[in-house]
């Protein structure tokens, strides 16, 4: 129970001499000035020999238990006589399974199955009821397996641990996508976990040379990546150098693919992205059919696609669905609204404190007028807005569903009218602001769309210096820069610089049935995708049949 | 030796299109049909052919040192102290040529689109993404060019399409201009603006082989002399040949004349795109064959700490001349009109000493059974 306060006490502090009490101050000390200061995350292998008593022990301390309260530990006695116990960690692993199919076998075993020849290993796998029981003899890989809920079981007088998957913890269900929705197509996303996004994949692609293989990462968090690739038809270069890279980590903590695309990618400085991020598993799906990599990292409903070029990022799912008219038409338009996004406020600024004799005159009067009552220069005015733009847009993201509605009123009604009857700024810029705003949102990759919108306010200090002149000069600095920039060893221009054999699905996109070839510049191991004439229907007389 | 990395022949082809054709956006028109008069469309099909002549010749002493490049025939040819004394004059040139584009290119947007701005600025903006160019090196210049190739193209036969309205098929005549030889003689001395294909021996070992390096060579100096023909006919035909003497750019003048109604006029944005693009890339081109010149000469393996120091003498290069007539009746007339005799002249001599004294890699002989 709490010290009650003395009311009158409190009050005569006030007006006495006594002191107050005052509270101590917590202060934090240095790691290496206290007694048990470890920092190692390595497990220590259990002393030897290989008793019951040390396996315990071990898992005891592993997992810091009684203080860990979260590590489960069942002891008992098989037929009355032989100590065993099981490990499991409380919510990880489903205890309906571990009570009826682990538990109640054992505790029900008849003695005098243990005087039976068989070895032991093979006679409890068959009576523990689960669909997967491994052996093994490692102790890092036990403490692994209990960490991802599966459950530990071990008898005295063995030297091996059984461990039967029991993996039961909550998860999402698979829901829409909320990032590359579309409207022609599958509506399913990737979700937390992982064996959830990898059948999700493995559901599209029921190919026996699918692949998938593990890698850990994080010292800390051992998180788990799925690597998803089509043997005999990916180079096997791309697997080994994405194995390597991954297997080369070093840190602490990895969580998703952003981290891990930051940890993997050619050129970490470059804006421009060198991996392909989707949450949409037709797209992992198509991707490996072209022969790429797939990278699926544990708690995080992305997936990394590599290696990619530049031009599959104005690509989107939805394309394949469309008509091969419409898919070209909408990835023409996405350039555009990249190129916009970039460009038009710096053509804007460009146009009206430098170049205004290229005006149209119609025009330039337009927007002189509109600008007539505006006190500010029109670099001002543009930041001014431009801020206001993206402030809207972090806090739309930012702000609770439940009051998203305002933001679009604030947005719309406070920014853009209010500011152009107060004479902020002119109607005509706030046109190119919305243009701009649309276009942003039209770039189907959300890196993609980031680095439009740094590199906006780059053409925009630009063209209030020099015009023209100077946002030429910045794109080609920027292509400087970007052109010898690879994924995983290609060029993030092909396959136009270098120039490599045209793939059928760069910024045009063929009908698919003339979609005969993969992409050269990811040298799949079979290029051909489909023969010369894969509608087999138009070569065959119709009588025939 | 400095490891350029190797280009395909399209990309080969596109950078020296832009090394051979930016003069087309600057005063070169001018000059040529104020020599040539109305003959100025075909006097360059003369000197392009001249050129292709020239280029056949080259082409025969880089086929008899297999997997050497210029600078290498060069010492072999005319032994050590000369070769390096000759590859040192090709650098000076090389560099003097980037210097005086990039000065003709300054007084050209001062006069047109930026005269409150100072000259140094605008030179620096263009050194910073030529340093950028020279960093990425060989390949890197190589692709920007592919890239650049189509909307550079694109945008100038938009141009000259959009200026329909003001060509006057009759301004062409009379069609032998000042007179026949007059002509051929002006012909034959401007071979030297098509001179710049002499610098793809430089980089010979980053192409396939010397066929090509022939391929390249001849399918460039034939697209330039083309699209040269065609563009001075056209400028011809808009603006008579006595006021197309006078434009600075005549590129530029047409696409200001431009007008269809009250929107679709006055369209020089769309030039002066591709005018800064094609500058740039030229520029870019020539300061890296005078680097790599440099240091193929003195053997020095990495290029890239030589950047800064070559960035600042292209700078003070280009303060040089007083005046745009200065560039005009120097700069240009040297590199256009005069460097035929040394550019030519000195692979041509060295053909001679390597046919002479037996130079070079024995012929193959023929098998014998």
């Amino acid at each position: 129970m709490p010290e009650k306060k003395n009311v009158f006490k409190n009050f005569f502090s006030l007006i006495s001499y006594q002191k107050k009490y005052k509270p101590k101050d917590f202060v934090l000390p240095e790691a290496d000035t206290l007694p048990d200061a470890s920092c190692s995350n390595h497990v220590t292998p259990p002393s030897q020999p290989f008793t019951y008593d040390t396996q315990i022990q071990f898992i005891h301390k592993e997992f810091n238990h009684p203080i860990n309260k979260d590590i489960v530990i069942r002891e008992f006695l098989i037929a009355n006589k032989h100590k065993a116990f099981l490990a499991y960690i409380d919510g990880m692993a489903n205890s309906t399974i571990i009570n009826d199919f682990i538990l109640r076998p054992l505790l029900s075993l008849d003695g005098s199955l243990l005087q039976s020849a068989t070895p032991r290993e093979t006679l409890f796998k068959s009576i523990l009821q689960t669909s997967n029981t491994q052996t093994l003899k490692q102790p890092d890989e036990i403490i692994y397996k209990i960490l991802t809920g599966d459950t530990l079981f071990y008898m005295d007088g063995w030297d091996f641990y059984l461990v039967s998957e029991t993996k039961g913890f909550e998860k999402r269900s698979v829901d829409k996508p909320m990032v590359e929705s579309i409207v022609k197509g599958p509506q399913e996303a990737f979700n937390e976990n992982l064996k959830t996004n990898l059948t999700l994949v493995r559901r599209i692609i029921k190919n026996n040379a699918l692949t998938t293989e593990y890698l850990k990462v994080g010292e800390r968090n051992n998180n788990l990546c799925a690597l998803m690739y089509i043997n005999g038809l990916v180079n096997p270069a791309i697997v080994e150098e994405v194995k390597r890279r991954i297997g080369s980590i070093k840190t602490d903590f990895l969580m998703g693919d952003g981290m891990l695309e930051q940890f993997i990618e050619d050129n970490p400085h470059c804006l421009i992205p060198c991996t392909l991020s989707t949450e949409r598993p037709d797209r992992v799906a198509s991707h490996l059919v072209e022969g790429r990599v797939a990278i699926i990292a544990e708690g995080t409903p992305f997936a990394l696609v590599v290696p990619v070029s530049l031009f599959s990022l104005f690509h989107t799912s939805e394309d394949a669905s469309l008509k091969w008219q419409f898919g070209s038409a909408v990835r023409i338009l996405r350039i555009l609204a990249f190129l916009g996004a970039t460009l038009l406020p710096g053509f804007y600024v460009a146009m009206t404190n430098f170049h205004r004799e290229m005006i149209p005159t119609d025009l330039l009067i337009a927007i002189a007028k509109s600008r007539e009552a505006v006190p500010f220069p029109t670099i001002i005015e543009l930041i001014f807005m431009e801020l206001s733009f993206e402030l809207i847009q972090e806090a739309g993201v930012r702000i609770p569903g439940i009051i998203g509605n305002t933001i679009g009123i604030i947005g719309g009604l406070i920014l853009g009218q209010a500011a152009v009857q107060a004479n902020l700024v002119s109607p005509i810029l706030v046109i190119v602001i919305a243009l701009t705003g649309l276009g942003n949102f039209a770039i189907p990759n959300f890196s993609l769309a980031f680095a439009s919108r740094i590199l906006r306010i780059a053409f925009i200090l630009v063209a209030s210096f020099v015009g023209f002149y100077g946002i030429t000069i910045l794109i080609m600095a920027i292509l400087g820069l970007l052109i010898n920039l690879k994924s995983f060893g290609v060029p993030i221009f092909a396959p136009v610089a270098p120039v490599t054999k045209e793939g059928a699905d760069t910024i045009f996109r063929r009908p698919v049935w003339k979609q005969e070839s993969r992409p050269d510049y990811v040298n799949p191991l079979d290029r051909r995708r489909q023969p010369k004439i894969s509608r087999g229907w138009t070569k065959e007389d119709p009588s025939s049949t | 030796m400095v490891k350029e990395g190797k280009i395909g022949s399209f990309e080969a082809f596109c950078m020296f299109i832009f090394f051979l054709s930016t003069k087309i956006f600057f005063t070169n028109t001018s000059v040529i049909i104020q020599l040539a008069g109305t003959a100025a469309w075909y006097i360059t099909l003369i000197s392009c052919t001249t050129s292709i002549l020239f280029f056949l010749l080259l082409y025969r002493l880089i086929k008899k040192f297999p997997n050497k490049n210029i600078v290498d025939i060069f010492k072999e040819v005319f032994g050590n102290i000369l070769g390096s004394v000759i590859t040192f004059i090709f650098f000076a040139y090389a560099l003097f040529y980037s210097a005086s584009v990039l000065r003709e290119f300054v007084e050209m947007i001062k006069a047109y689109n930026l005269p409150y701005t100072p000259p140094s600025i605008i030179i620096f903006l263009l050194l910073t993404v030529t340093s950028i160019y020279l960093f990425i090196g060989l390949e890197g210049i190589s692709k920007i060019s592919v890239l650049a190739f189509y909307p550079v193209l694109l945008g100038t036969l938009l141009l000259l399409l959009l200026g329909l309205p003001q060509y006057e098929p009759h301004y062409v005549m009379p069609l032998l201009g000042y007179g026949a030889k007059h002509s051929l003689w002006i012909g034959l001395l401007r071979s030297s603006a098509y001179s710049e294909i002499f610098f793809l021996s430089v980089i010979i070992p980053s192409l396939k082989d010397s066929k090509t390096f022939k391929k390249v060579g001849i399918s460039s100096l034939l697209f330039t002399g083309l699209f040269f023909s065609l563009c001075l006919i056209l400028i011809i035909m808009a603006f008579h040949y006595t006021a197309a003497s006078e434009n600075l750019s005549n590129i530029f003048t047409l696409s200001r004349s431009i007008y269809y109604n009250r929107f679709l006029q006055r369209v020089e944005s769309i030039f002066l795109f591709i005018w800064i693009i094609a500058s740039v890339l030229n520029v870019s081109i020539s300061a890296y064959i005078a680097l790599s010149l440099y240091c193929k000469n003195f053997r020095i393996k990495n290029h890239r700490p030589l950047i800064p120091s070559f960035a600042i003498l292209l700078f003070l290069l280009t303060l040089l001349p007083k005046n745009l007539s200065e560039v005009i009746h120097i700069n240009l007339m040297i590199l256009k009109q005069h460097s035929l005799f040394f550019i030519y002249s000195v692979p041509v001599i060295a053909l001679l000493l390597t046919v002479l004294l037996k130079k070079g890699s024995p012929p193959k002989k023929l098998k014998t059974r």
